[in-house]
């Protein structure tokens, strides 16, 4: 691993600033990962309460749809040939969960008043009540949609983060932790191998040093003879006899 | 007789036409007997007849839907059947009480009131049993042509519905009962 | 020898060299009727495999068995293809006038398919589809019904429209007698002129104000005919017809509230025209009930009849989970068409079995409808027929006592 990295101190400093990078990123990243696991959360809460609700709304949505074609017989081919404009239209807006862009859809009426009379001679009261909890129930669909494309962006979202949540702190930073302790390791390596490099060499100077002690020494020694026999000489020696010699 | 005076039409001959009457006296006592036993037998079988038409419409159309009724309710075309078979007892009985007309000789001796007497005698009773018959059938019929219908829907109706039946057909069994009380004082004489 | 009077069925005595087979028929149809039984049967069912076992063991018998998988729409199409087998038995045994009546009764369905060819053509879907939905008992020739949808919204196609629904349909002088209601003042009566007018309705007018003008003029037409027929057959028919026009009328009067139907104007002039001219509640009520603009008032209007008042007051209990007003209504008239069975020699049984046999197929998909969607507390709201227990008898013998 990572034996492209040159282990030199400037690496070495490039990694450390990285590192506390990927920390930070991490860091950040958590945070947004739990504001988003908490809005997750409240979100599939809140589709599992309309969920819940609307399997009671569709059943009595459906069964008013038997009751209305019970009195009003089968309108179906009514409806389907007599076109209206949409009395319920869908608004489309996004919403901003920390940096995930959540679409948003809110129905609204279009003011158009359906008057069909279907079921006219019979059963009128029933298709509008019909058309009554039908448009409820069309409401809390699109609610719903809303809240599933929602739990669907943000689950993509999620999953996004996490994986780099998990990315760096799995992967990247032990990689660069890795990093950082090899070119330290390396870095520990050269000092020792310097040390002894240099302790080496102060040896070899100690050697040389010591030699040459020994060498002074008996140069010393040798002087010193040479002194004593210099004195000797000197002992012959008379400076007031020896006046031209000079030290 | 349009445009002759009053006097040319009136004739004093015995034998002159003098309005209806005359026709009722003149026609002979053989004759009136005949005639009843025509309608004696002729109305009865028409009453019967209509009566089975009726009755027979609605058995067929009932039994398509409920065949166990064809068997029960043939009960009533048996009834209306009935009425025809009294017109056609009533024909024979009447028919016995005619004898031979009298030779050509002996019509002056012949006791004319008598045979007038059993002439009329006979046609009422035959007129009266075929009438009584017509209506009979034809109320036997209705009520059959309910028996079945009724049958079909609820088996447990068939026998009360029957009932009213006899009723029905009971009407027709007074006309013959009084027909032949009335033609057993009527015989024409011996020539 | 034919008959001298077309229009007479005969009386007590001669009704039935004509008309007993068919008469007999029909009453054995009636027999085939779901019992009391049966419906105890089938609300038991905990599916709809189940429902038509049950089917089986009654008049319907194997109606179904071709079938992989039971809807309730399919329990319709079979049933009602049942009923008008059994009709068209009925009609190939009959004679005038029985025949005329018939296809009196057919009129209301042939009234329903043409609005449906009309409609389902003028916003372009599928003619094969649309002939498919149509009302077996409504059906025309095969020629005249691919006819109609084929035409071209050009003013050649609607003048040949026209053409085929005025002249070659049983129901065209409705059509025509509509058109001329709705015919702008000061024009006459021109191919072209007509043509345009046709276009003029149908892509204007509603496709349910058509109908229910057509069917007041058919309900009238229907009654005057029973009239001409007389004897127990007028009787009979006119109260049955006489109900109808009057829960239209009062159906018309509540379903229009709230919408455009109840603006002041359109009250005397459209509201008013679809109220048919026969039955209890004309002329009085239905010219009272041009000034109805509410329920209060229609209410007020309904107070003299004491028949409609009870109706009325089913009505304003309806919040309370008790039945509607279409419930009530539905009950009077099989209470009504049950009637016209008990009397015999006459058309009514014809026109009320087909009527019933109606109701019990609806009472058949509401069955099946609540056990598909598992609503066991409402399968019993529906009407039983011939029964011991239908409510009416029931409160009857609860009076009694």
């Amino acid at each position: 691993m990572s034996a492209q990295v040159a282990p030199t101190r400037m690496a070495l400093t490039l990694y450390k600033g990285k590192l506390v990078g990927a920390k930070k990123g991490y860091e950040l990243l958590k945070k947004k990962s739990d504001a988003l696991k908490a809005r997750f959360r409240a979100i599939a809460k809140q589709i599992y309460e309309l969920k819940k609700q609307m399997r009671e709304d569709a059943s009595m949505a459906f069964f008013s749809l038997t009751q209305a074609q019970y009195a009003a017989g089968d309108f179906r081919s009514k409806v389907l040939d007599t076109p209206h404009p949409a009395a319920i239209r869908v608004r489309s807006r996004t919403d901003n969960v920390a940096g995930v862009k959540l679409p948003m859809f809110t129905p609204y009426g279009t003011g158009v008043e359906v008057h069909d009379n279907i079921g006219l001679s019979g059963g009128g009261q029933k298709v509008a009540q019909c058309r009554e909890k039908y448009k409820q129930w069309v409401e809390n669909l699109v609610k719903l949609a809303s809240l599933q494309t929602s739990f669907i962006t943000m689950d993509e979202a999620l999953k996004v983060t996490n994986r780099r949540v998990n990315a760096l702190e799995n992967v990247t930073i032990p990689r660069m932790e890795g990093v950082i302790s090899y070119i330290n390791r390396e870095l520990d390596e050269l000092e020792r191998e310097d040390f002894t490099r240099l302790k080496k060499v102060v040896e070899k100077k100690r050697e040389a040093a010591a030699k040459e002690d020994k060498r002074a020494a008996a140069a010393k020694l040798a002087a010193a003879a040479a002194a004593a026999a210099v004195a000797s000489l000197l002992d012959d020696f008379d400076p007031a006899e020896k006046s031209d010699v000079y030290f | 007789m349009v445009g002759t005076s009053p006097s040319e039409v009136l004739c004093s001959s015995d034998h002159c036409n003098q309005g209806w009457p005359d026709v009722l006296t003149h026609m002979s006592p053989f004759g009136w007997a005949y005639m009843g036993i025509a309608f004696a037998l002729g109305f009865s079988i028409v009453g019967a007849a209509w009566g089975i038409f009726v009755t027979g419409s609605s058995i067929m159309g009932a039994a398509i839907k409920a065949p166990r009724i064809r068997s029960k309710n043939l009960v009533s075309v048996i009834f209306c059947e009935a009425t025809a078979i009294y017109g056609v007892i009533m024909a024979i009985i009447l028919l016995n009480k005619i004898s031979d007309p009298p030779a050509p000789a002996d019509t002056a001796s012949y006791e004319w009131t008598t045979a007038f007497f059993a002439g009329y005698a006979l046609f009422s009773a035959g007129l009266g049993v075929g009438l009584t018959n017509l209506a009979s059938g034809v109320s036997v019929g209705i009520a059959g042509s309910s028996c079945a219908l009724a049958d079909a829907q609820d088996g447990s109706l068939f026998v009360k519905i029957l009932i009213v039946e006899i009723f029905a057909s009971a009407l027709g069994i007074f006309g013959i009962i009084v027909g032949i009380i009335q033609s057993n004082s009527a015989a024409f004489p011996n020539p | 020898m034919p008959y001298t009077d077309p229009e007479d069925p005969g009386d007590i005595a001669s009704f039935n060299v004509h008309n007993g087979f068919p008469e007999a028929l029909v009453r054995g149809f009636k027999s085939g009727f779901l019992t009391e039984a049966d419906y105890n049967n089938l609300c038991q069912c905990e599916n709809l495999d189940d429902v038509r076992l049950n089917l089986q063991e009654s008049d319907y018998d194997q109606f179904m068995s071709a079938q992989t998988k039971v809807t309730p729409a399919l329990v319709q199409e079979k049933a009602i293809l049942k009923m008008v087998k059994e009709f068209n038995f009925i009609k190939a045994q009959a004679q005038e006038p029985l025949v005329t009546f018939l296809e009196y009764i057919q009129y209301e369905y042939m009234i329903e398919n043409v609005m449906l060819l009309l409609k389902g053509t003028l916003s372009g879907r599928n003619v094969e589809e649309l002939i498919d939905q149509c009302h077996p008992l409504g059906l025309f020739a095969p020629a005249t019904m691919k006819l109609i949808p084929l035409f071209e919204a050009s003013p050649k196609g609607y003048a040949d429209l026209y053409q085929t629904v005025l002249i070659d349909t049983p129901i065209g002088d409705y059509f025509s007698r509509f058109l001329e209601e709705h015919k702008p003042t000061g024009q006459d009566a021109a191919g072209a002129e007509n043509a345009g007018m046709v276009r003029h309705v149908l892509e204007e007018v509603e496709i349910e104000i058509i109908k229910n003008s057509l069917m007041k003029l058919y309900l009238e037409d229907f009654y005057r005919f029973c009239e001409k027929i007389g004897g127990d057959t007028a009787e009979v028919m006119c109260a049955l017809l006489g109900a109808r026009a009057d829960r239209n009328a009062i159906n018309i009067t509540l379903n229009s509230f709230g919408g455009p139907l109840n603006e002041p104007h359109m009250r005397t002039t459209d509201r008013r025209r679809l109220y048919p001219a026969i039955g209890t509640l004309y002329p009085e009520a239905t010219s009272d009930f041009t000034e109805v603009s509410d329920e209060a008032q229609l209410a007020a209007v309904l107070e003299p009849f004491p028949v409609f008042r009870e109706i009325w007051a089913v009505h304003l209990n309806e919040n309370f989970g008790h039945k509607s007003i279409d419930d009530a209504f539905y009950e009077r008239d099989v209470e009504m068409l049950e009637l016209a069975f008990e009397g015999q020699m006459h058309f009514g049984p014809f026109y009320a079995y087909v009527k019933l046999k109606e109701q019990e197929i609806r009472n058949l998909v509401w069955i099946g409808e609540c056990i598909v969607q598992r609503q066991r507390d409402e399968i019993h709201k529906f009407v039983p027929l011939f029964s011991e227990n239908a409510p009416w008898r029931v409160a009857r013998r609860g009076g009694a006592r």
